[in-house]
């Protein structure tokens, strides 16, 4: 008898929190997309060791070029409320600089985050900030010295805007977001091994956004 | 709206100033750095300056923290520094070079 009164309260307990959560996604959600265009200021990859053959030996940092970046969001607040998930997907080329006399390296990195955003559900200005995984797919071109090598990391993403209404629907953006995460390009140098080092990037976007 | 319009390229352009100006820290420091490792003065980074506040969550390297010099120095290990692996002959370039 007590069982199945601990089974019923489990029961309603799950189905309260699943209609709390997917009750005003399905009636009244505010969903966006946007389009977004700016810099990527990344620091140098730090840390660099040596993977495969090469474990153990250290390399000077990799100065990274700052260089455009671009993407697109897709996002959704439930109930027009203040707290949203959202999809941000962008683009960036911060090649790596040449390192004495040895020759640059091209670098580009997509950044695919999901985040959970917390707004300020203003009329016409609305700040956020947010916070979420990161899926970082870069890939490293062939050089003198290295070969052509794609990996993908998990990282991290934090960011922080701000959105003004230009209409109902359409609005401007401008936002701060930050990566951290660590790369391992395992075959970057071909058979005799690659390297790992630490990413973080700072990139600033400008963009439009329309709300359905 | 067109007031909107205004503040938002306003507060755009002072956030793109702001990231460039960091930007060019970024490059000063670095360039600080390495002339530093150059001349020899070891890996301790450079604790003054304005490189050495700009970003609050960067890392500055191996010397620093709390087991790596900073200004606590009961933690910090007073034997010397474990020697590098000497790169071999088919290293890359890379991992060549004195730092």
């Amino acid at each position: 008898m007590a069982s199945i009164r601990y089974v019923r309260s489990r029961l309603s307990v799950v189905s309260l929190l699943a209609v709390l959560l997917l009750a005003p996604v399905a009636s009244e959600a505010e969903w966006y997309a946007a389009a977004q265009l700016g810099g990527n200021f990344a620091d140098p990859i730090r840390n660099v060791r040596g993977s495969g053959s090469l474990a153990g030996l250290e390399a000077p940092n990799f100065n990274l070029k700052t260089s455009p970046a671009f993407g697109g969001k897709l996002g959704v607040f439930p109930n027009h409320g203040i707290l949203g998930i959202e999809l941000d997907v962008s683009h960036s080329t911060p090649h790596i600089k040449n390192l004495d006399d040895v020759p640059g390296i091209h670098l580009s990195v997509t950044n695919i985050g999901p985040s959970v955003i917390l707004r300020y559900p203003g009329m016409t200005w609305q700040p956020y900030i947010g916070v979420g995984p990161a899926l970082l797919v870069a890939h490293l071109g062939r050089s003198t010295t290295t070969e052509s090598d794609t990996q993908v990391s998990l990282g991290a993403n934090v960011l922080a805007g701000i959105r003004a209404f230009v209409t109902p629907k359409v609005a401007v953006f401008t936002e701060y977001k930050y990566t951290d995460s660590t790369f391992r390009f395992g075959g970057a140098f071909g058979p005799v091994g690659g390297f790992d080092g630490t990413y973080r990037a700072h990139q600033l976007f400008m963009g439009l956004s329309y709300h359905f | 709206m067109i007031r909107a319009i205004i503040w938002s390229c306003m507060i755009g352009s002072l956030l793109l100033t702001a990231g460039c100006a960091e930007s060019w820290h970024q490059g000063q420091r670095h360039t600080v750095w390495n002339h530093q490792y150059n001349a020899g003065y070891g890996s301790a980074p450079v604790y003054g300056g304005a490189g050495y506040w700009w970003n609050p969550f960067g890392y500055y390297g191996p010397g620093y923290g709390w087991y790596g010099g900073g200004s606590g120095g009961s933690h910090h290990s007073s034997s010397a520094p474990a020697p590098r692996p000497t790169p071999p002959d088919n290293a890359p370039p890379q991992f060549q070079k004195k730092y």
